[in-house]
């Protein structure tokens, strides 16, 4: 929520962003926005498999460690980029 | 899936078609029209209002699948059954009328209904995330045709 509404603060004049961040930026929210949404379909179709109850849950919980990972990553490389340009 | 549930969804995928004419009339701009190519905020703002209507629409679809199996009353199912469709519509609105000039060069007063959409699809999301939550053990939550397929 937070990254969305800064990144509409930046694309609308309210924050500054130079022009590889701001990609960065934008590609970033794109990607985490699709696979959140992807992820919920992933759970829909898990179900469905003839997983053993323990194998779901690793495979369920795989899924949300790489979104997490994700997310921390690009966090990361954002505050990093932010620390370059200083 | 409740009948209620189906009937959203058939409404989703009809307005679908929407961002697909949204989407061919950014590509012919691009291709013919010069005066889009050097707006960069035009460009910004109607690209993220093509993405979100799209992504949105299609959390909106996922969402109708989990909202019969929630532990919400009928009333609150309704919420989020609206609120994330309505969340989809009124963010691209947002997005395409407040560049709605050629020359625009900053967004008008109508760029604020994007933050009022992002807070109507955050309420769908909570509600449906804590109904979730609270129902993930109760079996009677899981009802009709839908629950037996989905387990």
């Amino acid at each position: 929520m937070q990254q969305r509404w800064a990144l509409l603060g930046f694309l609308t004049g309210r924050g500054q962003l130079e022009e590889l961040r701001a990609q960065f930026f934008r590609a970033g929210h794109a990607h985490a926005g699709v696979l959140l949404v992807l992820s919920l379909v992933y759970f829909l179709y898990l179900d469905r498999t003839e997983y053993s109850t323990a194998v779901q849950w690793l495979a369920g919980l795989l899924l949300a460690a790489a979104l997490i990972i994700l997310a921390v990553g690009l966090l990361q490389e954002m505050s990093t980029q932010e620390e370059g340009s200083q | 899936m409740s009948p209620q549930s189906r009937l959203v969804a058939g409404i989703i995928l009809i307005i679908v078609p929407t961002v697909e004419i949204g989407g061919a009339s950014i590509l012919s701009l691009l291709i013919a029209d010069p005066s889009y190519g050097q707006n960069d905020l035009r460009q910004d703002l109607w690209r993220a209002g093509h993405a979100h209507a799209g992504v949105w629409l299609v959390l909106s679809l996922v969402a109708l699948r989990y909202v019969d199996e929630a532990s919400l009353s009928e009333r609150m199912r309704w919420v989020v059954r609206l609120a994330f469709p309505a969340a989809a519509i009124l963010m691209p609105l947002a997005f395409f009328l407040s560049v709605l000039s050629p020359e625009a060069t900053e967004p008008n007063a109508l760029i604020n209904l994007a933050f009022v959409a992002g807070l109507v699809l955050a309420v769908g999301l909570l509600v449906l995330g804590i109904g979730l939550i609270r129902g993930r053990h109760d079996p009677e939550q899981l009802t009709g045709a839908g629950a037996t397929e989905g387990r």
